[in-house]
């Protein structure tokens, strides 16, 4: 198992710039596609190494079929190539982004019966999660160690991951929606509320509903 | 254990979020990769086409909108050129005319006019002369007072009345409107031949002549026999000059006294 140490503030950080390529980027997602529009091929593949990953895991774990995945990112970039003399800066490039791989998404489940895009929008949990957000409660309980003192954050392997991709697929679609957003593309409460069409305290009790999922089968490992 | 942000914007598990990184690092293939990027560079060069295909609309379009017009002021400049160039050949008609006119007689007689419908009286001597012939050459001072310009309608009547005149075989007037005609016709060349019918010897006056000419003429005309053509010349002479028998040679003097 590897252990890995990690700080509340860092471990944000670099999520963040994981999503986003690095830290104070957002802008600069902008102009490179500002200067894919104006010709500058090298500017399109700078976005897309920074972005090709997380929107392909995005989808990846929504689709839970590499094929698929594979799929409709490329229908995805398509449009962000296609879209590059439409394309105005009024909101950040990575909103953008997702709200073309969210759509295409959408499209996909459409395209097969059986499944309902409803099932991202609405927030229908299972009736014994209900009380989620008392679970995970806004701060650490009493006589909790915090986050980096917590086992889980010392040890995690392979096995580990392998579970909390499992958990994350047992998850209501919102739910997960939510939390890949938060995750995998570093939207803020408020831009995946945005994106989403529902209020910010409602994505907010979704991603604590995800979290407590995922937190409980990394426990199992223990 | 779940937490939440300590600005209280969203809640965070370091320990799901660390292991989610660790655990989540798929990407899409390379051949995806390698499509679209391909599908980017198209895009690129494909954008030059795209944006010179407006231009080339506009151009069409440009030339599509002034095309009447360029084609409207190609016409006008050709009928300018055709007009610049057909006046010059007409304009040699009137002065050959002119320059017949000098040596005819000074007033085409009102009654002369009916019977040449081709021919107009022209206002008298210099007026006319300066307004429709400033090119032509010099005039002969003796006949810028008393000539008349007779206009024909073509040109070529110059030459039928050349023709005509230098068969009635007056000699030394019918002489000089020969060696005019001739003039003309090297000037204004052949095809003034053709056209208008010649006016009748009543209708074109010969030009005044000084006494001693027009008496040289009548003895030239009494000598070759032509005693009618004498006469009548001598009847002109006389209507002319009132002393016109004495400007006649001896020899006439007692024929002359026979014409009245």
């Amino acid at each position: 198992m590897a252990s890995i140490a990690t700080g509340p503030g860092r471990t944000d950080t670099a999520r963040r710039m994981r999503a986003t390529g690095t830290s104070g980027t957002d802008q600069a997602d902008e102009a490179l596609m500002l200067a894919f529009a104006r010709g500058d091929a090298s500017s399109f593949e700078r976005l897309y190494a920074r972005h090709k990953g997380p929107t392909y895991r995005y989808l990846l774990r929504h689709t839970s079929e590499p094929a698929t995945a594979d799929e409709l990112h490329q229908d995805v970039w398509m449009k962000v190539v296609r879209a590059r003399d439409r394309y105005a800066p009024d909101a950040r490039f990575t909103t953008w982004l997702y709200t073309l791989a969210r759509h295409r998404l959408v499209d996909h489940w459409r395209s097969r019966r059986g499944v309902h895009f409803t099932s991202l929008e609405d927030d229908d949990r299972d009736p014994a999660d209900r009380d989620a957000d008392a679970v995970v409660p806004a701060d650490p309980p009493d006589g909790v160690a915090a986050a980096g003192d917590d086992p889980l954050t010392l040890t995690i392997d392979a096995q580990a991951g392998r579970r909390l991709i499992a958990a994350l697929a047992g998850v209501p679609a919102p739910q997960r929606d939510a939390f890949l957003l938060h995750v995998e593309a570093g939207l803020s409460l408020d831009e995946i509320a945005q994106l989403a069409g529902v209020p910010a305290e409602t994505i907010k009790s979704r991603l604590r509903y995800a979290y407590r999922k995922l937190r409980v089968a990394l426990e199992d490992l223990q | 254990m779940s937490t939440e942000r300590p600005g209280g914007e969203r809640p965070v598990d370091e320990a799901v979020d660390q292991a989610w990184r660790d655990a989540s690092t798929e990407g899409p293939s390379p051949r995806i990769d390698a499509a679209i990027l391909a599908a980017a560079r198209a895009e690129i060069s494909r954008k030059p086409a795209t944006e010179a295909a407006p231009s080339a609309r506009a151009r069409r379009d440009w030339w599509t909108r002034w095309q009447p017009l360029a084609a409207a002021a190609a016409v006008a400049g050709l009928a300018f050129v055709l007009v610049q160039t057909i006046p010059r050949d007409r304009d040699v008609t009137p002065s050959i005319a002119v320059e017949m006119s000098r040596q005819r007689a000074p007033v085409v007689a009102p009654a002369a006019e009916p019977s040449a419908p081709t021919a107009k009286i022209a206002p008298p001597a210099e007026a006319t002369r300066s307004a429709e012939l400033p090119q032509v050459g010099e005039t002969p001072p003796a006949t810028k007072s008393s000539e008349a310009a007779v206009l024909p309608a073509a040109g070529s009547a110059v030459a039928t009345e050349t023709e005509a005149a230098a068969s009635s075989g007056a000699a030394s007037n019918a002489a000089d409107r020969s060696a005019v005609a001739a003039e003309a016709d090297a000037a204004a060349g052949t095809r003034y031949r053709a056209a208008a019918p010649a006016p009748s010897p009543a209708a074109v006056p010969a030009p005044p002549l000084a006494p001693a000419e027009w008496a040289a003429r009548i003895e030239s005309l009494h000598d070759a026999g032509d005693l009618a053509g004498a006469a009548a010349e001598l009847q002109a002479f006389r209507a002319e000059y009132q002393d016109a028998d004495r400007h006649l040679p001896d020899a006439l003097r007692e024929w002359a006294a026979s014409v009245k």
